[in-house]
C-alpha cells in the first residue's frame, strides 16, 4: 500500500510562557487515508486542536518548540518554510473551525471571502472564481447562491455559516479537511445536516477528514477511527467499534461512562473525579493517574507506552489487556449496560 | 433492551402545580419611522405556553435555537413581562407584579445560568458572591458561616472563601452558581443550560451535584438545556419547544420512546447515540433551517418541514389543508402525554428519512 | 439608511437649536455684563444707552429677541446670510471676519489631521506587529511623550530650534496660501507638527490595542488557513477590522479642533477661531461669541453624523438601524 495521506509521528509541541512550558501536544502519532474519517477526541486541554493547527502551520511558531514529524503526501510539513507551507495550506489541506460566525469577517460578503480563497492559490479571472464559487456554494446546499453570495456573514444562520465555511475549505479540492468542533456550536438538527454533508464530501471527492470534537457521540456516528487525547498526549487508538465496544483505557471507560445516554433509561451518572490538569504541570508517568480510579504501583512513575499490548489497538495504560478486560466488564454490567 | 411503560398519572393539575403558566405569550417589537417610532413587526418569541410544575419535580424544557425556552424561564421568573397570558407561583398570579411585590417572592426563585465565566462578577470574591443574597434580602445570623456551608455542600473548598472567580475552572464556577442560588433554599430553580459549556467529565459531576441537591432540598427544577440526553436523565417531564410553541409534553422516559410530534421524532433521530449504533438505523435528517420567529408559519408552525405531514399528502401533494391553516391544541394523545400535531406519530412509527439537503 | 440619516439630521438640528438657545440664555440674560453697556463702550450716557437699545431691539421681550437671533441666521440681516450680527469690538459684521478666521482654523486643523493619521496609524500598525520588540518599545515611548508633553512647550521648543537657532522656518504668524503659497507652508508646518504629535500619540496606541485585538480573532485564523499572504491578512483582514473606532475618534477630535485650537493658534500667533473666541468672552462681544457657538456646534454634529454614516458604511453590521 502506498503512502498515507497523513503521517503524523512523535509530534511535540511545548510554549515557552512565563509560567513555564505549556505541554500542549506531547507524543502524538496517529495517520489518515483518504475516504475515511479520522477522529479524535479529548476534553479541553487534550491538545486536540493545537496537534492539528500545528500540521497547518498556524502556530505562531516563536515560543513553540516542535519536534517530530508530519508527513503530507510523503513531505514533512514542518520542514517547510513559511511560504512553502502556505502554499500547501487551503489548497492541498483545509481547515474548518469552531465557532462559523467568528471565523468569517464581519465586513466582507461572503462570496467574496470564498473568492478571496480561490485567487488566494489560483490565478483565473474573477468571473470564473464567482462561478466557481457558487456552484461550491449550491453543492453545500446553500439555497438561492445569487443572493446570499452578496450577503455578510451575520444574514446567515448558523447552519449555513457553517456550510459556507465548508465551501470555502474545498475551493481547491484538497486531499485532507481538518474540522476542529465543527458542529459544537450548531443546533442537533443541523448538526445533522453538517455531519451528513462532510460525510459526502469525503466520499465524493474521495478525500482524508480528521474530525476533532469533545462529543463522543458525534464521533461514534461519523469516524471509522478515532484517537482519545488527554493532557495532550494519546491515550488510546483503535477502530470505532474497538473504541466503544472494547475500550483498553482507564479515561475512555471514564467518559463513555458519563455521559448521560438519550437511548437509556437515566441511570446515576458516573463521573471522573477531579479536573484535566495543567499542562504546565503535567502529572508525572501518566498524565490520569491522579484521578484513575485503577491505579497501581508504576503509573506514578513511569509513563506508559503508548502501544498495542495484546489487546487488540494501542494505548498508554500500565495494566495488562486480561486486567483491562475484566475491568470493563465489571463496569458495563453495574451500569445495567450489558444484558 | 426492552423497556416497559408504566401507566401514569395524569397531568398535573394546574391548582396543586408550584409553578404554572397559561396562554403565556411575549413578542418583542420591531420599531421602525423617523420621528415616531411605530411597531413594524414582532419577534414571537413564546406564543400561547401552558405548563405548570410541580412541587419537587424536573420539568425539562428542550428545544434548538430560538425556540423561547430560555424567554419562557424569565417569564416564570419574571425577569421580563408577558404580553398576555397568566403566570402563578404558589396559586398567586404574578403576573403583572411590580418589582416591589416580587422582591419577596424572589427568594423562593432562583436562577443558575450557562456559562460559568460571564455569570460571575469578576471583582467580587466568591465568599461575596454566593453570600450576596443573605445581604440582598437582610437575612439574619451569620452570613460567612452559611456561605462556608454552602461551599461545603457543594463540593468547593470552604477555605477558598476569599478567591476570586477566576481563580477556579469552569466547573467549580457552576459550583459556585449552584452555592448562590441555593443560599435562601428557593422552591424553584431554573437551570439554564447549566451544563453547556462544561467539558463531559465535569458536566456529569455537576448533573449529580444537581441532583443530589434536590432531594436533600426538596427542589423544584426547571431544566433548560438542548442537550436531549442531559434533559432525559434528569427530568421528570419535559416539554418539547418550536417556534416558541409547545409541541410536546410528556413524562421523560415516555417522550424518548414513544414520541408522538413529528418534530420530537426528528430531534431524537438527529443525536448521535453516544454508541456504536446499530447498523440500517435510518435518520431522519430534517432539512432547512428554522424559519425566522419574526414572520411564523401560518397553521402548525412545523408543517413547512414536516416529514410526516409529507407523508400524509403523498408525493407530489401538497401539505394538509389543516396543517397549513389550522394552529393544533396541545391536546392529550394518552394520559399524561400531550402533542401539538393533527397527525401524531404511533409508537415505533419511523418517519421517512427526508429528501437530501 | 436614508431614513437613518434623515433621522440624524433633524436631531442634529435641534441639539444646535437649544445650544444655541442655552448660550442666549447664559450671555443675554444672566450677564455679568449690560450687552448695550457693552457695546457702548466706555462711560457711556444714558442717552447713548438707551439709543443702543434701540438699535439692537434690546429692550424688546426676551422671547423675541431670541426669534430673531435664530430668523437671521436663517435667513440673513443686513450684512447678509447668514446673519449674525454685528460686532461689539470691531464694529463689522460679525460674519466676514468669523469665516476668515474659520479659513485658517480649517487650514490648521485639515493639515495636522492629515499629518496626526498618517503618523499614527503607521506606528501603531509597526508596534503591533512588533510587540515586545524594540520598534515597540520605542513607538510607545514616543506615544507617552507625545501624550504628555504640552502642545504650547512643544511650540516653543520648535520656535526656538528652527526660527530663532537654525533659522530654517519663518517665526509665527500667518501667510495666505493665495499670497505666498511657499510662505504659507512653511509658516504652517510647525503649528500642523505641534498638534499632531499630541494626537498621533493618541492613536498609535489605539490602534496598537486594536490591532492585536483584531490579529487574535478567529477570522485571521481563517484568513490564513485558506493560505493567504501574511500581508494580506494584516492590511485587508486585521486593520480594515480595527480601524472602525478610530474613525469614530477622529470625527470627534476633528470636530472639536474645528472650534479652534486656542493654545496652538496663541503660541504662533495664527488668527483663527481659537484666539477669536478668547477675545470675544473677555470683551464681552456677544455675537461674535453666538455665531462661534453656532459654528462650533455645526461643526461638531454634523461632523459627528458624517462619522456615524462612514461607520455604518464600514461596518455593515451596524446598517440595518
Amino acid at each position: 500500500m502506498t503512502e498515507k495521506l497523513l503521517e503524523v509521528r512523535d509530534l511535540k509541541v511545548h510554549f515557552n510562557t512565563q509560567d513555564g512550558v505549556v505541554k500542549a501536544v506531547d507524543g502524538v502519532s496517529f495517520s489518515v487515508d483518504r475516504g475515511e474519517t479520522f477522529g479524535i477526541v479529548g476534553e479541553s486541554g487534550s491538545g486536540k486542536s493545537v496537534t492539528n493547527l500545528t500540521a497547518m502551520g498556524l502556530i505562531n511558531k516563536k515560543n513553540a518548540t516542535i519536534s517530530g514529524q508530519v508527513l503530507f503526501k510523503g513531505r514533512d510539513l514542518l520542514e517547510l518554510g513559511g511560504d512553502d507551507l502556505r502554499q500547501v495550506r487551503g489548497k492541498e489541506m483545509s481547515m474548518i473551525f469552531q465557532d462559523p460566525f467568528a471565523c468569517l469577517h464581519p465586513f466582507y460578503r461572503v462570496g467574496d471571502q470564498i473568492v478571496e480563497a480561490i485567487l488566494a492559490h489560483d490565478d483565473v479571472p474573477k468571473e470564473q472564481a464567482k462561478k466557481r464559487t457558487l456552484d461550491l456554494l449550491r453543492a453545500v446546499g446553500i439555497p438561492q447562491p445569487e443572493e446570499r453570495f452578496r450577503d455578510y456573514p451575520h444574514q446567515y444562520s448558523g447552519g449555513m455559516r457553517q456550510r459556507a465555511m465548508i465551501a470555502m475549505a474545498l475551493v481547491h479540492n484538497p486531499d485532507l479537511l481538518i474540522a476542529d468542533e465543527p458542529t459544537t456550536a450548531l443546533d442537533v438538527t443541523v448538526q445533522a445536516q453538517i455531519l451528513d454533508l462532510i460525510d459526502r464530501v469525503k466520499t465524493e471527492f474521495n478525500i482524508g477528514v480528521i474530525l476533532i470534537t469533545h462529543d463522543l457521540g458525534v464521533i461514534s456516528e461519523v469516524a471509522q477511527d478515532v484517537m482519545v487525547m488527554y493532557a495532550g498526549r494519546p491515550m488510546e487508538t483503535g477502530t470505532r467499534d474497538q473504541i466503544f465496544n472494547q475500550p483498553l483505557h482507564p479515561y475512555a471507560w471514564g467518559l463513555l461512562e458519563s455521559i448521560p445516554r438519550v437511548d437509556q433509561k437515566g441511570t446515576r451518572l458516573l463521573p471522573i473525579a477531579g479536573a484535566p490538569p495543567s499542562l504546565i504541570n503535567v502529572p508525572p508517568g501518566c498524565a490520569f493517574h491522579p484521578r484513575c480510579p485503577h491505579r497501581f504501583e508504576p503509573c506514578d512513575k513511569e509513563r506508559p507506552e503508548f502501544v498495542d499490548r495484546g489487546g487488540g489497538h494501542p494505548n498508554a495504560c500500565h495494566l495488562s489487556p486480561e486486567e483491562k478486560r475484566r475491568l470493563w466488564d465489571e463496569r458495563e454490567t453495574r451500569r445495567g449496560a450489558k444484558v | 433492551m426492552t423497556e416497559t411503560l408504566e401507566p401514569v398519572a395524569p397531568v398535573t393539575d394546574a391548582r396543586d402545580a408550584l409553578v404554572s403558566v397559561q396562554n403565556l405569550t411575549k413578542y418583542f417589537p420591531i420599531t421602525r419611522g423617523i420621528i415616531f417610532r411605530r411597531e413594524v413587526a414582532r419577534v414571537h418569541a413564546v406564543e400561547d405556553v401552558t405548563l405548570s410544575v410541580k412541587a419537587g419535580e424536573t420539568l425539562g424544557l428542550v428545544g434548538e435555537s430560538g425556540c423561547g425556552k430560555s424567554t419562557t424561564a424569565r417569564l416564570i421568573m419574571r425577569l421580563l413581562d408577558p404580553t398576555s397570558g397568566k403566570i402563578y407561583f404558589e396559586g398567586e398570579e404574578i403576573s403583572h407584579f411590580d418589582r416591589k411585590k416580587m422582591r419577596p417572592l424572589r427568594r423562593k426563585m432562583q436562577i443558575i445560568f450557562q456559562d460559568p465565566y460571564s455569570s460571575l462578577n469578576p471583582r467580587q470574591t466568591v465568599g461575596q458572591i454566593i453570600g450576596s443574597p443573605f445581604t440582598i434580602h437582610k437575612t439574619e445570623g451569620d452570613t460567612k458561616d452559611r456561605v462556608q456551608g454552602l461551599m461545603d455542600r457543594v463540593g468547593l473548598n470552604p477555605e477558598h472563601y476569599n478567591r476570586y472567580p477566576h481563580e477556579f475552572s469552569g466547573g467549580q464556577r457552576q459550583r459556585i452558581g449552584v452555592a448562590r442560588a441555593l443560599a435562601l433554599q428557593p422552591k424553584l430553580i431554573v437551570c439554564d443550560e447549566p451544563v453547556s459549556a462544561l467539558d463531559v467529565s465535569i458536566q456529569a459531576q455537576i448533573l449529580n451535584l444537581l441532583t443530589d441537591l434536590q432531594d436533600e432540598f426538596k427542589l423544584t427544577y426547571i431544566f433548560i438545556s438542548h442537550d436531549l440526553g442531559v434533559v432525559r436523565h434528569i427530568s421528570d417531564r419535559i416539554a418539547v419547544m418550536y417556534l416558541g410553541r409547545v409541541v410536546e409534553l410528556a413524562q421523560a422516559d415516555e417522550l424518548y420512546l414513544d414520541p408522538k410530534h413529528p418534530y420530537t421524532a426528528a430531534l431524537l433521530s438527529a443525536v448521535p447515540k453516544g454508541h456504536a449504533a446499530p447498523a440500517g438505523v435510518k435518520r431522519t435528517v430534517l432539512t432547512g433551517d428554522v424559519p425566522s420567529p419574526v414572520d411564523p408559519p401560518s397553521g402548525c408552525v412545523f408543517h413547512p418541514r414536516c416529514p410526516k405531514a409529507r407523508e400524509v399528502a403523498g408525493a407530489g401533494n401538497e401539505i394538509p389543508e389543516n396543517c397549513r391553516s389550522e394552529i393544533p391544541p396541545l391536546a392529550d394523545v394518552r394520559a399524561g402525554h400531550q402533542a401539538a400535531c393533527w397527525y401524531p406519530l404511533s409508537r415505533g412509527e419511523e418517519l421517512q428519512e427526508s429528501a437530501h439537503i | 439608511m436614508g431614513r437613518y440619516v434623515i433621522r440624524r439630521l433633524l436631531f442634529s438640528l435641534l441639539v444646535i437649536l437649544i445650544i444655541t438657545l442655552l448660550t442666549f440664555v447664559i450671555f443675554y440674560v444672566m450677564p455679568p455684563t449690560d450687552p448695550a453697556r457693552a457695546f457702548a463702550g466706555k462711560q457711556p450716557t444714558p442717552e447713548i444707552l438707551a439709543e443702543v437699545r434701540d438699535q439692537f431691539g434690546l429692550d424688546e421681550p426676551l422671547f423675541k429677541q431670541y426669534g430673531r437671533f435664530v430668523h437671521n441666521i436663517f435667513l440673513g440681516d443686513e450684512f447678509g446670510w447668514p446673519g449674525l450680527g454685528f460686532s461689539f469690538d470691531s464694529r463689522s459684521a460679525v460674519k466676514d471676519e468669523l469665516f476668515k478666521r474659520a479659513s485658517v482654523t480649517l487650514q490648521l486643523a485639515i493639515g495636522a489631521a492629515l499629518l496626526w493619521v498618517v503618523l499614527g496609524v503607521s506606528i501603531g500598525i509597526i508596534s503591533a506587529l512588533n510587540r515586545g520588540r524594540l520598534g515597540d518599545r520605542a513607538a510607545m515611548g514616543f506615544a507617552l511623550f507625545g501624550v504628555s508633553t504640552p502642545v504650547f512647550f512643544l511650540g516653543y521648543i520648535g520656535l526656538f530650534i528652527f526660527w530663532q537657532t537654525l533659522d530654517v522656518l519663518p517665526g509665527t504668524g500667518y501667510t495666505a496660501f493665495g499670497e505666498d503659497p511657499g510662505q504659507w507652508f512653511l509658516h504652517m508646518i510647525m503649528p500642523w507638527a505641534a498638534l499632531a504629535l499630541l494626537y498621533s500619540a493618541f492613536y498609535a496606541r489605539m490602534v496598537r490595542g486594536n490591532l492585536l485585538e483584531t490579529m487574535s480573532e478567529d477570522y485571521i485564523r481563517t484568513a490564513r488557513a485558506k493560505g493567504l499572504s501574511e500581508r494580506k491578512v494584516v492590511f485587508k483582514h486585521g486593520l480594515r477590522a480595527s480601524l472602525t473606532p478610530v474613525v469614530t475618534m477622529f470625527g470627534l477630535d476633528f470636530s472639536t479642533l474645528l472650534g479652534g485650537a486656542v493654545i496652538t493658534e496663541t503660541v504662533f500667533n495664527l488668527s483663527g477661531l481659537g484666539s477669536y473666541a478668547v477675545t470675544a468672552v473677555l470683551g464681552g462681544d456677544l455675537p461674535v461669541i453666538m455665531g462661534l457657538v453656532v459654528l462650533a456646534s455645526l461643526a461638531v454634529t454634523l461632523m459627528t453624523l458624517v462619522v456615524d454614516v462612514l461607520y455604518a458604511y464600514l461596518d455593515p453590521r451596524v446598517r440595518l438601524a
